[in-house]
């Protein structure tokens, strides 16, 4: 039982949670999903409402496992999300500092989107998507 | 109109609906600020003379700065205006040029269906749309025919199109990718515009019945993106002679990424129907960007260009451009460049025809030293 509870409990801490604000309708989303609004291809959800995207300032693990599921590394997706945002076709990813910031900022904003891990997770966010 | 009133008056129209808007006005820009130094050398020879010149020079510039003003009117709408300051510019001491760029509106209701319509720079291969945004750009002095500043050397309107009144784009996702299009219409070429009020009592419009046609499709697989474009229009050749020459161009594109390299290549080609068989007006230009990134702040990139011009003497028997590069990122807004050109142009006993009747030869060599910063705000 102890042996369940400490991998259940390393297992929550090495997951990171792509969560939302809870004014998104959509419940849980799906990698692809993820990668299409993180590379800018969409831009708003189900109902018609624009998505926010915020990612992280700083290069962390959390940030590294993100990437890695988008396929893409930090160059590609800096020139990608210039050429967006100078060419009038989508907003850049707003940026915050830390995981806290990050958790205040989504569930602050209409039609947010983010990440952090697991175990900062809070009730006032839904959980999108996790990354095992 | 002062640049501050315009910039003002844009400021105004843009946020006079603040209080019913359900997006705030965002305004943001970018500049570069360079240094180069070029060495020129020049030599003409023909059966009476041989002239031979050189010059070198230096400069600190301002090469470019914008100020875009971006409002989403609603969910499905959105405003923007792009105003563009070049070569250092001053009014008072004639520097420069300042230009309205792009003045449009969109619709996008879902990613097939964009329209855009008003002043916009539409979509021709992969450059077109992004030439001037230096801080995504790698380049200080950018592939030849996207290089306004050798726009005395060429006619960079001859091989793009730079502007556009209305386009319809979209792209549909297919398995594993993406299908892209486009589809627009604009005026035909800078030549048509009207630049004397006394013609018709109205500058910047467009006196012929003539338009520009285009359109772009293409693909995005994962990291790998390719396309195919075409314009239809009227090359303005009336003071030579040869009236208004039906004109177009193709294009193709490819962009990749993979392990850290990055390609971009592009080629294009004008063709023109005139009616005298001696003469040829037709042009190609193809270029190829190599580029690494050697940390997520470091990049360097070497570019191959070509370009050829039946037309004008001095690019008939082609001009070939090689750029060696690099940048730094020492924060997300700021990048800093530098860059070596080598442009190299020999043409040799050109045949006479009905324009230029003597044979002559032309060598070209132009080496230059670039520094440079990029500042996104």
């Amino acid at each position: 039982m102890l042996l369940v509870m400490l991998i259940t409990a390393a297992k929550a801490n090495s997951q990171v949670a792509v969560i939302g604000n809870k004014s998104i309708s959509e419940k849980s989303l799906s990698v692809e999903t993820v990668r299409e609004i993180y590379t800018l291809n969409k831009q708003q959800w189900a109902n018609g409402s624009k998505i926010t995207v915020f990612n992280l300032r700083q290069k962390d693990d959390t940030k590294k496992r993100l990437y890695k599921i988008l396929g893409r590394n930090s160059s590609e997706l800096r020139k990608l999300w210039i050429r967006y945002q100078l060419t009038g076709e989508g907003e850049a990813p707003l940026a915050a500092s830390t995981e806290q910031e990050m958790l205040d900022k989504v569930t602050a904003t209409q039609g947010a989107i983010g990440y952090l891990s697991m175990e900062k997770v809070t009730p006032a966010v839904n959980v999108l998507f996790i990354i095992e | 109109m002062r640049i501050s009133n315009v910039v003002s008056v844009a400021l105004l129209l843009f946020s006079g609906s603040l209080a019913t808007a359900q997006d705030q006005l965002d305004v943001f820009g970018y500049f570069q600020v360079n240094f180069s130094r070029r060495t020129e050398n020049q030599e003409i020879s023909t059966a009476l003379f041989k002239n031979q010149t050189g010059k070198s020079f230096n400069s600190f510039s301002v090469q470019q700065a914008n100020i875009f003003l971006r409002k989403n009117v609603n969910s499905d709408l959105t405003a923007w205006l792009n105003l563009e300051l070049k070569n250092s510019y001053s009014s008072e001491r004639n520097w420069g040029a300042y230009n309205l760029e792009e003045a449009w509106i969109k619709y996008k209701n879902h990613n097939s269906l964009n329209i855009k319509v008003g002043l916009l720079i539409p979509k021709f291969n992969n450059l077109n749309e992004v030439k001037n945004r230096t801080p995504y750009l790698p380049y200080i002095f950018r592939p030849l025919v996207y290089e306004s500043s050798i726009s005395e050397l060429l006619n960079i309107g001859d091989y793009i199109p730079e502007r556009a009144y209305g386009q319809v784009y979209g792209s549909v996702s297919m398995s594993g990718g993406w299908f892209d299009y486009a589809a627009f219409v604009g005026n035909s070429e800078s030549e048509y515009i009207n630049d004397q009020a006394t013609l018709t009592g109205q500058t910047g419009i467009d006196t012929t019945d003539f338009v520009t046609l285009g359109a772009r499709m293409g693909m995005r697989l994962g990291k790998i993106k390719f396309g195919i474009s075409g314009t239809l229009d009227r090359d303005n050749q009336t003071e030579v002679g040869l009236g208004d020459v039906k004109r177009t161009r193709i294009g193709t594109d490819l962009s990749l990424s993979l392990a850290g390299f990055t390609f971009e290549g592009e080629y294009i080609h004008v063709g023109h129907s005139v009616d005298s068989p001696n003469i040829s007006l037709d042009k190609q230009f193809y270029y190829g960007t190599l580029g690494y990134d050697f940390t997520e702040h470091l990049f360097g990139y070497v570019t191959y260009n070509y370009i050829e011009d039946d037309f004008t003497p001095q690019a008939r028997d082609g001009i070939d451009a090689y750029y060696v590069g690099a940048g730094i990122r020492p924060i997300d807004s700021v990048v800093i460049k530098a860059q070596f050109i080598y442009i190299g142009a020999k043409t040799s006993s050109l045949p006479p025809n009905e324009v230029i009747p003597m044979t002559w030869d032309f060598d070209l060599t132009a080496k230059q030293i670039s520094l440079a910063t990029s500042v996104f705000f």
